[in-house]
Protein backbone atom coordinates (compact mmCIF):
# COMPACT_ATOMS: atom_id res chain seq x y z
CA UNK A 1 0.00 0.00 0.00
CA UNK A 2 1.31 3.02 -1.29
CA UNK A 3 1.60 6.30 1.12
CA UNK A 4 0.33 9.05 -1.11
CA UNK A 5 -0.59 12.29 0.12
CA UNK A 6 -4.41 11.58 -0.59
CA UNK A 7 -4.63 9.04 1.42
CA UNK A 8 -5.24 10.71 4.86
CA UNK A 9 -5.23 7.44 6.88
CA UNK A 10 -2.00 6.43 6.10
CA UNK A 11 0.81 8.78 7.15
CA UNK A 12 3.67 8.36 4.67
CA UNK A 13 7.18 8.91 6.40
CA UNK A 14 7.46 12.22 8.46
CA UNK A 15 10.41 14.24 8.37
CA UNK A 16 11.23 15.44 11.87
CA UNK A 17 10.85 18.81 11.46
CA UNK A 18 8.27 20.58 9.46
CA UNK A 19 8.93 24.24 9.33
CA UNK A 20 6.34 24.48 7.41
CA UNK A 21 3.39 22.99 9.61
CA UNK A 22 5.23 24.16 12.48
CA UNK A 23 5.24 28.08 10.80
CA UNK A 24 1.32 27.25 10.59
CA UNK A 25 0.50 25.74 13.55
CA UNK A 26 2.54 28.98 15.00
CA UNK A 27 0.31 31.62 13.05
CA UNK A 28 2.90 32.91 10.94
CA UNK A 29 2.71 31.35 8.02
CA UNK A 30 1.10 33.27 4.58
CA UNK A 31 -1.93 30.93 4.27
CA UNK A 32 -2.75 31.78 7.60
CA UNK A 33 -2.73 35.86 6.82
CA UNK A 34 -4.61 34.72 3.50
CA UNK A 35 -7.09 32.65 5.10
CA UNK A 36 -7.63 36.25 7.10
CA UNK A 37 -8.64 37.95 4.56
CA UNK A 38 -11.51 35.61 3.00
CA UNK A 39 -15.06 37.22 4.99
CA UNK A 40 -15.74 35.99 8.27
CA UNK A 41 -19.18 35.20 8.40
CA UNK A 42 -21.64 35.46 11.58
CA UNK A 43 -24.35 33.95 12.96
CA UNK A 44 -27.13 36.10 12.61
CA UNK A 45 -29.05 38.16 15.59
CA UNK A 46 -32.34 36.31 15.53
CA UNK A 47 -30.20 32.94 15.72
CA UNK A 48 -28.38 34.15 18.65
CA UNK A 49 -31.56 35.32 20.18
CA UNK A 50 -33.52 32.36 19.12
CA UNK A 51 -30.67 29.67 20.80
CA UNK A 52 -30.40 31.93 24.28
CA UNK A 53 -34.16 31.83 24.56
CA UNK A 54 -34.04 28.14 24.19
CA UNK A 55 -31.30 27.70 26.82
CA UNK A 56 -33.08 30.40 28.87
CA UNK A 57 -36.32 28.23 28.75
CA UNK A 58 -35.27 24.89 28.95
CA UNK A 59 -34.22 24.98 32.61
CA UNK A 60 -37.37 26.65 33.56
CA UNK A 61 -39.31 23.57 32.11
CA UNK A 62 -36.84 21.20 33.76
CA UNK A 63 -38.33 22.84 37.35
CA UNK A 64 -41.90 22.27 36.55
CA UNK A 65 -41.28 18.56 35.08
CA UNK A 66 -39.43 17.75 38.49
CA UNK A 67 -42.59 18.86 40.17
CA UNK A 68 -44.80 15.91 40.54
CA UNK A 69 -48.39 15.42 39.40
CA UNK A 70 -51.20 15.32 41.52
CA UNK A 71 -51.93 11.86 41.38
CA UNK A 72 -48.43 11.25 42.64
CA UNK A 73 -49.50 11.98 45.90
CA UNK A 74 -51.77 9.06 46.01
CA UNK A 75 -48.89 6.86 44.30
CA UNK A 76 -47.59 5.55 48.09
CA UNK A 77 -51.03 5.16 49.88
CA UNK A 78 -52.16 3.23 46.66
CA UNK A 79 -49.16 1.00 46.55
CA UNK A 80 -49.31 0.58 50.33
CA UNK A 81 -53.08 -0.38 50.48
CA UNK A 82 -52.76 -2.85 47.28
CA UNK A 83 -49.84 -4.62 49.12
CA UNK A 84 -51.68 -5.06 51.95
CA UNK A 85 -54.94 -6.62 50.11
CA UNK A 86 -52.44 -8.82 48.35
CA UNK A 87 -50.66 -9.99 51.80
CA UNK A 88 -54.23 -10.03 52.90
CA UNK A 89 -55.65 -12.60 50.04
CA UNK A 90 -52.44 -14.29 50.18
CA UNK A 91 -53.17 -15.44 54.34
CA UNK A 92 -56.53 -15.97 53.71
CA UNK A 93 -55.69 -18.30 50.36
CA UNK A 94 -52.82 -19.93 53.05
CA UNK A 95 -55.33 -20.37 56.07
CA UNK A 96 -58.02 -22.05 53.26
CA UNK A 97 -55.13 -24.39 52.13
CA UNK A 98 -55.06 -26.10 55.93
CA UNK A 99 -58.29 -26.88 55.79
CA UNK A 100 -61.02 -26.18 58.17
CA UNK A 101 -59.84 -25.54 61.34
CA UNK A 102 -62.84 -25.62 64.38
CA UNK A 103 -62.82 -23.81 67.13
CA UNK A 104 -64.04 -24.54 70.39
CA UNK A 105 -64.89 -20.63 70.88
CA UNK A 106 -66.71 -20.16 67.70
CA UNK A 107 -69.23 -17.28 67.44
CA UNK A 108 -71.39 -18.72 64.36
CA UNK A 109 -74.72 -19.50 65.82
CA UNK A 110 -75.94 -23.00 65.70
CA UNK A 111 -79.62 -21.30 64.10
CA UNK A 112 -77.66 -19.74 61.32
CA UNK A 113 -75.76 -22.99 60.74
CA UNK A 114 -78.83 -24.88 60.42
CA UNK A 115 -80.53 -22.66 58.35
CA UNK A 116 -77.49 -22.52 55.78
CA UNK A 117 -77.40 -26.21 56.07
CA UNK A 118 -80.99 -26.45 55.33
CA UNK A 119 -80.14 -24.16 52.31
CA UNK A 120 -77.47 -26.12 50.95
CA UNK A 121 -79.69 -29.15 51.11
CA UNK A 122 -82.38 -27.62 49.58
CA UNK A 123 -80.53 -25.98 46.84
CA UNK A 124 -79.01 -29.93 46.20
CA UNK A 125 -82.43 -31.37 46.12
CA UNK A 126 -83.24 -28.60 43.14
CA UNK A 127 -80.64 -29.13 41.50
CA UNK A 128 -80.85 -32.82 41.66
CA UNK A 129 -84.54 -32.50 40.51
CA UNK A 130 -83.50 -30.23 37.68
CA UNK A 131 -81.13 -32.80 36.78
CA UNK A 132 -83.68 -35.73 36.79
CA UNK A 133 -85.32 -33.55 34.64
CA UNK A 134 -83.13 -32.39 32.05
CA UNK A 135 -81.41 -36.17 31.47
CA UNK A 136 -82.41 -39.07 33.77
CA UNK A 137 -79.75 -41.70 32.23
CA UNK A 138 -77.03 -39.80 33.21
CA UNK A 139 -75.55 -41.47 36.07
CA UNK A 140 -75.04 -39.14 39.28
CA UNK A 141 -71.70 -37.84 40.23
CA UNK A 142 -70.27 -37.55 43.48
CA UNK A 143 -69.78 -34.38 43.26
CA UNK A 144 -70.36 -30.95 45.91
CA UNK A 145 -73.67 -29.57 45.29
CA UNK A 146 -72.95 -26.70 43.56
CA UNK A 147 -71.12 -28.53 40.94
CA UNK A 148 -73.82 -30.85 40.18
CA UNK A 149 -76.14 -28.66 39.42
CA UNK A 150 -74.04 -26.52 37.45
CA UNK A 151 -72.72 -30.45 35.37
CA UNK A 152 -76.68 -31.03 34.71
CA UNK A 153 -78.20 -27.94 34.16
CA UNK A 154 -79.84 -27.49 30.79
CA UNK A 155 -80.08 -24.66 29.04
CA UNK A 156 -83.12 -23.49 29.28
CA UNK A 157 -83.31 -23.04 32.97
CA UNK A 158 -79.47 -21.71 33.20
CA UNK A 159 -80.74 -18.98 35.37
CA UNK A 160 -82.34 -20.78 38.06
CA UNK A 161 -79.29 -22.86 38.44
CA UNK A 162 -77.23 -19.85 38.47
CA UNK A 163 -79.02 -18.84 41.57
CA UNK A 164 -79.25 -22.31 42.99
CA UNK A 165 -75.56 -22.61 42.53
CA UNK A 166 -74.75 -19.76 44.27
CA UNK A 167 -76.95 -21.06 47.37
CA UNK A 168 -75.58 -23.81 47.30
CA UNK A 169 -71.53 -22.64 47.42
CA UNK A 170 -72.46 -20.12 49.86
CA UNK A 171 -74.06 -22.61 52.06
CA UNK A 172 -71.28 -25.23 51.53
CA UNK A 173 -68.74 -22.05 52.19
CA UNK A 174 -70.70 -21.53 55.28
CA UNK A 175 -71.48 -24.58 56.81
CA UNK A 176 -67.92 -26.32 56.12
CA UNK A 177 -65.62 -23.86 58.04
CA UNK A 178 -66.96 -23.95 61.69
CA UNK A 179 -69.40 -26.46 61.67
CA UNK A 180 -70.16 -27.42 65.74
CA UNK A 181 -68.88 -25.15 68.40
CA UNK A 182 -69.53 -25.13 71.93
CA UNK A 183 -72.43 -22.88 71.92
CA UNK A 184 -73.84 -25.08 69.71
CA UNK A 185 -73.60 -27.94 71.64
CA UNK A 186 -75.00 -26.12 74.29
CA UNK A 187 -78.05 -26.02 72.39
CA UNK A 188 -77.96 -29.20 71.39
CA UNK A 189 -78.28 -30.29 75.05
CA UNK A 190 -81.34 -28.07 75.42
CA UNK A 191 -82.76 -29.40 72.63
CA UNK A 192 -82.26 -27.06 69.85
CA UNK A 193 -80.77 -29.47 68.01
CA UNK A 194 -80.05 -29.72 64.31
CA UNK A 195 -81.74 -31.87 61.87
CA UNK A 196 -80.93 -34.57 61.02
CA UNK A 197 -80.41 -34.05 57.47
CA UNK A 198 -77.90 -30.70 58.20
CA UNK A 199 -75.92 -33.00 60.56
CA UNK A 200 -75.50 -35.36 58.03
CA UNK A 201 -74.37 -32.45 54.72
CA UNK A 202 -72.17 -31.65 57.79
CA UNK A 203 -70.58 -35.11 57.95
CA UNK A 204 -70.12 -35.52 54.49
CA UNK A 205 -68.49 -32.17 54.02
CA UNK A 206 -66.31 -32.91 56.72
CA UNK A 207 -64.92 -35.92 54.53
CA UNK A 208 -64.67 -34.70 51.31
CA UNK A 209 -62.48 -32.20 52.73
CA UNK A 210 -60.28 -34.92 54.27
CA UNK A 211 -61.10 -34.37 58.15
CA UNK A 212 -62.02 -37.49 58.79
CA UNK A 213 -61.52 -36.90 62.14
CA UNK A 214 -63.86 -34.43 62.36
CA UNK A 215 -66.33 -36.93 60.67
CA UNK A 216 -66.28 -39.22 62.86
CA UNK A 217 -66.99 -36.92 65.67
CA UNK A 218 -70.10 -35.54 63.82
CA UNK A 219 -70.97 -39.15 63.40
CA UNK A 220 -70.60 -39.49 67.48
CA UNK A 221 -72.35 -36.65 68.11
CA UNK A 222 -74.94 -37.53 65.35
CA UNK A 223 -75.55 -40.90 67.11
CA UNK A 224 -75.73 -39.36 70.61
CA UNK A 225 -78.81 -36.81 69.26
CA UNK A 226 -80.50 -39.18 67.17
CA UNK A 227 -79.94 -42.45 68.56
CA UNK A 228 -83.10 -43.94 66.65
CA UNK A 229 -81.60 -43.36 63.57
CA UNK A 230 -78.59 -44.25 63.81
CA UNK A 231 -76.21 -47.19 65.52
CA UNK A 232 -74.45 -45.60 68.79
CA UNK A 233 -72.26 -48.02 69.41
CA UNK A 234 -70.53 -48.25 65.83
CA UNK A 235 -70.30 -44.17 66.59
CA UNK A 236 -68.51 -44.91 70.10
CA UNK A 237 -66.32 -47.75 68.74
CA UNK A 238 -64.99 -44.88 66.02
CA UNK A 239 -64.89 -42.21 68.50
CA UNK A 240 -62.80 -44.65 70.70
CA UNK A 241 -60.02 -45.31 67.77
CA UNK A 242 -59.40 -41.57 67.08
CA UNK A 243 -58.84 -41.84 71.06
CA UNK A 244 -56.51 -43.98 70.59
CA UNK A 245 -54.33 -41.72 69.27
CA UNK A 246 -50.97 -40.67 71.31
CA UNK A 247 -51.38 -37.70 73.32
CA UNK A 248 -48.13 -36.74 73.17
CA UNK A 249 -48.56 -36.23 69.42
CA UNK A 250 -51.08 -33.97 69.59
CA UNK A 251 -53.19 -33.65 65.84
CA UNK A 252 -56.21 -30.96 65.08
CA UNK A 253 -58.13 -34.56 65.05
CA UNK A 254 -57.53 -35.16 68.78
CA UNK A 255 -58.14 -31.77 69.80
CA UNK A 256 -61.28 -30.98 68.97
CA UNK A 257 -62.55 -34.12 70.96
CA UNK A 258 -64.39 -32.14 73.88
CA UNK A 259 -64.75 -33.41 77.53
CA UNK A 260 -68.47 -33.06 77.90
CA UNK A 261 -69.00 -34.98 74.58
CA UNK A 262 -66.75 -37.68 75.84
CA UNK A 263 -68.50 -37.89 78.96
CA UNK A 264 -71.84 -38.05 77.09
CA UNK A 265 -70.30 -40.72 75.16
CA UNK A 266 -69.33 -43.07 78.30
CA UNK A 267 -72.82 -42.35 79.84
CA UNK A 268 -74.64 -43.88 76.69
CA UNK A 269 -72.32 -46.70 76.69
CA UNK A 270 -72.98 -47.25 80.40
CA UNK A 271 -76.63 -46.61 79.54
CA UNK A 272 -76.72 -49.71 77.15
CA UNK A 273 -75.69 -52.09 79.51
CA UNK A 274 -71.77 -52.24 78.63
CA UNK A 275 -70.13 -51.64 81.76
CA UNK A 276 -67.25 -53.07 81.35
CA UNK A 277 -66.23 -51.06 78.36
CA UNK A 278 -67.65 -47.94 79.47
CA UNK A 279 -65.19 -48.16 82.64
CA UNK A 280 -62.34 -48.67 80.57
CA UNK A 281 -63.18 -45.33 78.15
CA UNK A 282 -63.82 -43.18 81.70
CA UNK A 283 -60.30 -44.44 82.69
CA UNK A 284 -59.05 -43.16 79.34
CA UNK A 285 -60.94 -40.03 79.88
CA UNK A 286 -59.44 -39.31 83.48
CA UNK A 287 -55.89 -39.86 81.92
CA UNK A 288 -56.92 -37.03 79.43
CA UNK A 289 -58.47 -34.74 81.85
CA UNK A 290 -57.52 -35.54 85.32
CA UNK A 291 -59.14 -32.24 86.20
CA UNK A 292 -62.42 -33.96 85.49
CA UNK A 293 -63.82 -35.67 89.11
CA UNK A 294 -66.03 -38.78 88.44
CA UNK A 295 -69.42 -39.03 90.19
CA UNK B 1 30.59 32.26 35.35
CA UNK B 2 28.47 30.99 32.56
CA UNK B 3 24.64 29.70 32.81
CA UNK B 4 23.25 26.49 31.08
CA UNK B 5 20.20 26.26 29.86
CA UNK B 6 17.60 23.79 31.43
CA UNK B 7 16.91 20.15 30.10
CA UNK B 8 13.96 19.77 27.53
CA UNK B 9 11.35 17.98 29.19
CA UNK B 10 10.28 17.19 26.53
CA UNK B 11 11.24 16.84 22.44
CA UNK B 12 8.58 19.03 21.70
CA UNK B 13 9.83 22.59 21.52
CA UNK B 14 7.12 24.88 22.17
CA UNK B 15 7.40 28.60 21.36
CA UNK B 16 6.38 30.94 24.83
CA UNK B 17 3.40 32.02 22.64
CA UNK B 18 2.48 28.76 21.83
CA UNK B 19 2.80 27.49 25.47
CA UNK B 20 0.84 30.66 26.48
CA UNK B 21 -1.99 29.14 24.34
CA UNK B 22 -2.01 26.11 25.68
CA UNK B 23 -2.37 27.10 29.30
CA UNK B 24 -4.92 29.70 28.12
CA UNK B 25 -6.72 26.57 26.30
CA UNK B 26 -6.53 24.25 29.55
CA UNK B 27 -7.95 27.21 31.15
CA UNK B 28 -10.65 27.58 29.03
CA UNK B 29 -11.34 24.57 29.17
CA UNK B 30 -11.87 24.25 32.46
CA UNK B 31 -14.27 27.45 32.23
CA UNK B 32 -16.04 25.47 30.02
CA UNK B 33 -16.84 22.41 31.32
CA UNK B 34 -17.47 24.39 35.12
CA UNK B 35 -19.44 26.75 32.60
CA UNK B 36 -21.66 23.50 31.32
CA UNK B 37 -21.41 22.12 34.99
CA UNK B 38 -23.48 25.34 36.13
CA UNK B 39 -25.72 25.32 33.07
CA UNK B 40 -26.38 21.89 33.86
CA UNK B 41 -27.56 22.94 37.33
CA UNK B 42 -29.97 25.78 36.14
CA UNK B 43 -27.39 28.71 35.59
CA UNK B 44 -28.87 30.19 32.62
CA UNK B 45 -25.60 33.11 32.80
CA UNK B 46 -23.49 30.12 32.41
CA UNK B 47 -24.54 29.32 29.08
CA UNK B 48 -24.34 32.78 27.78
CA UNK B 49 -21.12 32.98 28.45
CA UNK B 50 -19.99 29.76 26.84
CA UNK B 51 -22.45 30.13 23.84
CA UNK B 52 -20.44 33.88 23.52
CA UNK B 53 -17.39 32.08 23.51
CA UNK B 54 -17.96 29.20 21.21
CA UNK B 55 -20.45 30.80 18.47
CA UNK B 56 -17.55 32.46 16.21
CA UNK B 57 -15.56 29.57 15.63
CA UNK B 58 -18.16 27.26 15.68
CA UNK B 59 -20.66 28.98 12.95
CA UNK B 60 -17.69 29.44 10.91
CA UNK B 61 -16.25 25.80 10.92
CA UNK B 62 -20.09 24.99 9.61
CA UNK B 63 -20.02 27.89 7.23
CA UNK B 64 -16.86 26.49 5.45
CA UNK B 65 -18.39 22.82 5.84
CA UNK B 66 -22.15 23.75 4.55
CA UNK B 67 -21.31 26.81 2.47
CA UNK B 68 -24.41 28.65 2.66
CA UNK B 69 -25.38 31.15 5.44
CA UNK B 70 -29.42 30.18 5.66
CA UNK B 71 -27.86 26.08 5.94
CA UNK B 72 -25.29 26.82 8.04
CA UNK B 73 -27.74 28.68 10.32
CA UNK B 74 -29.77 25.23 10.28
CA UNK B 75 -26.86 22.88 11.59
CA UNK B 76 -25.91 25.85 14.24
CA UNK B 77 -28.88 26.26 15.61
CA UNK B 78 -29.72 22.61 15.76
CA UNK B 79 -26.16 21.71 17.26
CA UNK B 80 -27.21 24.41 20.31
CA UNK B 81 -30.61 22.81 20.30
CA UNK B 82 -28.84 19.50 21.05
CA UNK B 83 -26.46 21.15 23.92
CA UNK B 84 -29.62 22.21 25.45
CA UNK B 85 -31.58 19.43 25.22
CA UNK B 86 -28.92 16.77 26.53
CA UNK B 87 -27.54 18.98 29.19
CA UNK B 88 -29.06 16.84 31.97
CA UNK B 89 -26.89 13.92 30.15
CA UNK B 90 -23.65 15.77 29.62
CA UNK B 91 -20.42 14.44 31.74
CA UNK B 92 -17.41 16.29 32.66
CA UNK B 93 -14.89 13.21 31.13
CA UNK B 94 -15.00 14.76 28.28
CA UNK B 95 -13.61 18.29 26.98
CA UNK B 96 -16.43 20.39 26.30
CA UNK B 97 -14.74 21.73 23.14
CA UNK B 98 -14.84 18.18 21.77
CA UNK B 99 -18.51 17.25 22.68
CA UNK B 100 -19.64 20.29 20.89
CA UNK B 101 -18.09 19.73 17.72
CA UNK B 102 -18.59 16.22 17.77
CA UNK B 103 -22.21 17.14 18.08
CA UNK B 104 -21.69 19.78 15.31
CA UNK B 105 -19.88 17.32 13.06
CA UNK B 106 -23.31 14.73 13.52
CA UNK B 107 -25.31 17.16 12.15
CA UNK B 108 -23.54 18.38 9.24
CA UNK B 109 -23.73 14.41 8.57
CA UNK B 110 -27.22 14.45 8.76
CA UNK B 111 -27.47 17.41 7.04
CA UNK B 112 -25.95 16.30 3.83
CA UNK B 113 -27.71 12.97 4.18
CA UNK B 114 -31.00 14.76 4.33
CA UNK B 115 -30.19 17.10 1.44
CA UNK B 116 -28.61 13.86 -0.62
CA UNK B 117 -25.91 15.52 -1.72
CA UNK B 118 -22.18 14.78 -1.05
CA UNK B 119 -19.86 17.03 1.39
CA UNK B 120 -17.83 17.11 -1.04
CA UNK B 121 -19.87 19.04 -3.42
CA UNK B 122 -19.72 22.33 -1.18
CA UNK B 123 -17.31 24.29 -3.93
CA UNK B 124 -20.32 25.76 -5.45
CA UNK B 125 -21.93 27.36 -2.74
CA UNK B 126 -18.67 28.96 -1.24
CA UNK B 127 -19.64 31.28 -4.19
CA UNK B 128 -21.46 33.38 -1.62
CA UNK B 129 -18.76 33.89 0.31
CA UNK B 130 -16.78 35.95 -1.73
CA UNK B 131 -17.22 39.12 -2.79
CA UNK B 132 -19.39 40.02 -5.39
CA UNK B 133 -17.14 41.66 -8.74
CA UNK B 134 -18.11 45.88 -9.04
CA UNK B 135 -17.13 47.77 -11.44
CA UNK B 136 -15.22 50.33 -9.70
CA UNK B 137 -13.64 48.13 -8.06
CA UNK B 138 -9.55 48.73 -7.50
CA UNK B 139 -7.32 46.48 -8.51
CA UNK B 140 -5.80 45.08 -5.21
CA UNK B 141 -9.52 44.55 -4.01
CA UNK B 142 -9.96 42.68 -7.22
CA UNK B 143 -6.73 40.68 -6.74
CA UNK B 144 -7.66 40.29 -2.99
CA UNK B 145 -10.68 38.92 -4.42
CA UNK B 146 -9.26 36.00 -6.48
CA UNK B 147 -6.77 34.90 -3.83
CA UNK B 148 -9.87 34.15 -1.79
CA UNK B 149 -11.36 32.41 -4.63
CA UNK B 150 -8.35 30.34 -5.48
CA UNK B 151 -8.46 29.78 -1.67
CA UNK B 152 -11.93 28.45 -1.56
CA UNK B 153 -11.78 26.58 -4.60
CA UNK B 154 -8.53 24.92 -3.30
CA UNK B 155 -10.69 24.01 -0.13
CA UNK B 156 -13.11 22.43 -1.89
CA UNK B 157 -10.64 20.29 -3.67
CA UNK B 158 -9.46 18.68 -0.92
CA UNK B 159 -10.23 15.03 0.46
CA UNK B 160 -12.88 15.31 3.46
CA UNK B 161 -10.47 14.68 5.87
CA UNK B 162 -8.07 17.41 5.02
CA UNK B 163 -10.51 19.59 4.51
CA UNK B 164 -12.34 19.24 8.19
CA UNK B 165 -8.72 18.93 9.95
CA UNK B 166 -7.97 22.05 8.20
CA UNK B 167 -11.27 24.14 9.35
CA UNK B 168 -11.06 22.62 12.92
CA UNK B 169 -7.84 24.07 13.21
CA UNK B 170 -8.05 27.32 10.99
CA UNK B 171 -11.40 28.55 12.00
CA UNK B 172 -11.98 26.96 15.36
CA UNK B 173 -8.44 27.46 16.48
CA UNK B 174 -8.18 23.87 18.05
CA UNK B 175 -5.28 22.15 19.06
CA UNK B 176 -4.24 18.68 17.75
CA UNK B 177 -5.01 16.75 20.47
CA UNK B 178 -8.78 17.96 20.35
CA UNK B 179 -9.13 17.59 16.93
CA UNK B 180 -8.19 14.02 16.98
CA UNK B 181 -10.06 13.70 19.76
CA UNK B 182 -13.19 15.01 18.11
CA UNK B 183 -12.29 13.25 14.82
CA UNK B 184 -11.53 9.51 16.18
CA UNK B 185 -7.79 9.43 14.86
CA UNK B 186 -4.52 9.73 16.55
CA UNK B 187 -2.88 13.10 16.45
CA UNK B 188 0.24 11.94 13.86
CA UNK B 189 -3.05 11.58 11.44
CA UNK B 190 -3.82 15.14 12.18
CA UNK B 191 -0.55 15.89 11.37
CA UNK B 192 -0.25 14.46 8.64
CA UNK B 193 -3.49 15.56 7.26
CA UNK B 194 -2.76 19.05 8.22
CA UNK B 195 0.62 19.33 6.20
CA UNK B 196 -0.99 18.21 3.06
CA UNK B 197 -3.89 19.87 3.35
CA UNK B 198 -1.08 23.31 4.07
CA UNK B 199 0.72 22.02 1.38
CA UNK B 200 -2.17 21.97 -1.34
CA UNK B 201 -3.15 25.17 -0.46
CA UNK B 202 -0.16 26.94 -0.34
CA UNK B 203 0.86 25.87 -3.94
CA UNK B 204 -2.62 27.06 -5.45
CA UNK B 205 -2.31 30.67 -4.05
CA UNK B 206 1.78 30.76 -5.25
CA UNK B 207 0.28 29.53 -8.69
CA UNK B 208 -2.21 32.12 -8.75
CA UNK B 209 0.32 34.94 -7.38
CA UNK B 210 2.35 34.23 -10.38
CA UNK B 211 -0.45 34.03 -12.94
CA UNK B 212 -1.25 37.90 -11.23
CA UNK B 213 2.12 38.76 -11.62
CA UNK B 214 2.29 37.27 -15.31
CA UNK B 215 -0.91 38.94 -15.91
Amino acid sequence: MSNTPDNPNTPPSIPPEDPELERYLDGESDLSEAWQSLPQAEPSAAIDQAIRAAAHAAPATDSSQDQPAAWHRWLKPLAAFAVAGVCLTITLQVIDLGGPQPSLSGTTEFNELEMTADSALNSRATAAKLRDNASPQEPVAPESPARLSRSAAPAAEESVLQHELLMAEDAYDSIAMPLFTETQLTAWREGARPSEATWQLAIEIARRRGDEALAVQETAKLALAYPEANDAAESAVQLESLQALPREQPTPQTEIIDASLWAATIQHIRNQGDGARAELEAEKFQRVYPEYVQE
Amino acid sequence: MSFRAPPQISNCVEKPRARLSMLGRMAAELNDTALMLRYKDGDVAAFDTLYARHRLPLFRYLMRRVGNQQLAEDVFQEVWRRIISNRSNYRPSAQFVAYLYHIARNCTADHFRRAGKSQATLSAAQEELTDIERPDEPVQSAMQRDTRQTLLGALAELPEEQRETFLLRQESELSLDEIATITGVGIETVRSRLRYAISKLRKHIQATDLAAEGS
